[in-house]
């Protein structure tokens, strides 16, 4: 029965994987940043199913930490992304 | 299979689906604030239905909390992030049609 | 994990970290290599936790993806936003001056001589019963202390841990030094288009920060968790007060803030004192009052962790509460 866990959790990481592309192509750098979130979500899933079928009840942990960091990145991208070159707003 | 299972592997394999879909939408929209769009909701669906299988499956009042403190807390940190960057994009936009 | 799915998952993760640490220094656009690198972050915590070991999972996500992720984004600031220059598509020689084809020849022999070498080591006599690796991964595994983590880094190894904390001080005081010298910008972004969601997100991170971190600290002796991981956590919540403006920049260090600084390496120094002189091996836990120790030297190590972090970051020599606006 875990092994059906652990094949969801490698459907996540093949979704993980497919969202790079976006990451890779998007044209701003918003896309990129989608990118980043996508993994904050993906991952966090892909670690809770790890915990339950793996056999590390301590991944929960490690989850709960990653949803915060998510939100860190975007306030972190958002706060200091580069002025623009016309202009020097930050 | 045990009862609990029969319930949970199925509300997995929902969340799953959900992600693709996340994915998917992620991929082929056509602008960056429907791919944000499209992202934070089928995401966090998707986790919310995974936090449920695995919480039937584990049953203590704990491992029940903690999923559900986990995907409350997804949902207010995407929410807050999904806003943020669409405001930036959105003056990233306005900077660039000036 | 095992099997097909096991090996499918390590492809795809070992495919996706040599993809992103490429493309994070391949792309043109600095944002764009910084958001790769964190995304390289990412992946790599997921490494670790499929390998089975939360702690190093924990390090990585936050210190790895978060913190030095935005330190990088801070730093992306100062930089043209095409680093590659605005003319030129070619560039045949890499920064070293040689071409690029021998560059890469390098890079990948030298990977394959190392994949070779862990290749070796892993099948090799280190693994087997009676040698002192086995001994140590035993005692670790035997030690009353349930975390065999903790253990190492506090009783086996003690003498490593100080040095650590000895490094963490060089690398707040070498900032300062710079600062002194030269006119760093300090990360300082206005609060001015502040949103109301962004304290709302303040207002509900920060008691489930602190909380998590306490945890991690509390569950080091035991579980998966440890000084080190729960001071990173208090110093990413010290890098989003100073993210979102709560934290202003300050020309001075206040006292707090030194004693913060220097509490971890003081107590341990004392700890290693202290054992030193009262039994026969020093840096070695007593013991009659293990946990209470251990708890001790965790806590003092997580506060000047958390201070050396968030210092870093603020590229100041000190921060205070911004007075003047209502958070």
């Amino acid at each position: 029965m875990e092994a059906l866990y652990l094949a969801a959790s490698l459907f996540l990481l093949l979704n993980l994987v497919t969202g790079l592309a976006r990451v890779y192509r998007g044209p701003g750098a918003a896309d990129r940043m989608l990118g980043a979130l996508l993994f904050g979500s993906t991952t966090v899933a892909a670690l809770l199913l790890l915990a339950h079928g793996g056999g590390h009840p301590a991944l929960v942990k490690v989850a709960l930490v990653f949803v915060m960091l998510a939100a860190m990145g975007a306030i972190a991208f958002v706060r200091l992304s580069p002025p623009d070159r016309s202009e020097g707003r930050s | 299979m045990t009862p609990v299972e029969w319930i949970a592997l199925p509300l997995v394999a929902i969340g799953c689906a959900f992600f693709a879909a996340g994915t998917a939408g992620l991929l082929r929209f056509p602008d960056t604030l429907s791919r944000l769009h499209a992202l934070t909701k089928a995401d966090n669906l998707g986790l919310g239905f995974i936090c449920l299988g695995l919480a039937v499956r584990d049953g203590t009042a704990a491992g029940v909390t903690m999923l559900a403190i986990i995907w409350l807390l997804a949902m207010f940190a995407g929410t807050v992030s999904a806003f943020l960057i669409a405001r930036w994009q959105s003056a990233e936009a306005d900077r660039e049609d000036t | 994990m095992s099997g097909a799915i096991g090996t499918t998952y390590d492809l795809l993760l070992c495919g996706g970290l040599l993809w992103a640490a490429v493309q994070s220094v391949a792309m043109r656009q600095a944002l764009s290599a910084v958001i790769l690198f964190m995304v390289f972050g990412l992946l790599m915590a997921l490494v670790w936790a499929r390998l089975g070991t939360p702690d190093l999972a924990l390090a990585e996500a936050i210190i790895g993806a978060g913190i030095t992720g935005a330190l990088l984004l801070s730093a992306c600031r100062t930089l043209p936003a095409d680093i590659a220059g605005a003319a030129g598509e070619q560039h045949p020689e890499a920064p070293c001056g040689l071409p690029q084809g021998i560059v890469i020849a390098v890079c990948a022999a030298v990977g394959l001589g190392v994949a070779a070498l862990m290749a070796a080591t892993l099948s090799g006599p280190g693994t087997s019963p009676g040698t002192g690796a086995e001994t140590a991964r035993a005692a670790a595994a035997a030690h009353e202390l349930g975390n065999p983590v903790t253990a190492v880094l506090v009783d086996f190894r003690g003498f490593d841990t100080l040095l650590e904390m000895v490094v963490l001080l060089a690398a707040c005081l070498a900032p300062r030094v710079l600062m002194a010298q030269t006119a760093l910008p300090a990360v300082n972004p206005e609060p001015a288009d502040d949103s109301p969601m962004v304290a709302a997100l303040l207002g509900m991170a920060t008691p489930v920060l602190v909380l998590t971190a306490l945890y991690l600290f509390w569950a080091g002796a035991h579980a998966p968790g440890g000084a080190f991981q729960a001071g990173a956590l208090l110093g990413a919540l010290g890098v989003l007060y100073r993210l979102t403006g709560r934290l202003a920049p300050s020309e001075q260090t206040p006292l707090w803030l030194r004693a913060l600084l220097v509490v971890g390496l003081a107590a341990f120094v004392l700890y290693a004192m202290l054992t030193a002189v009262l039994s026969a091996a020093p840096m070695t836990l007593p013991r009659p009052g293990l946990q209470a120790t251990v708890l001790i030297i965790e806590f003092t190590l997580m506060l000047s962790i958390a201070a050396t972090l968030t210092l870093l970051f603020s590229a100041a020599p000190g921060f205070q509460p911004r007075t003047g606006s209502s958070p």
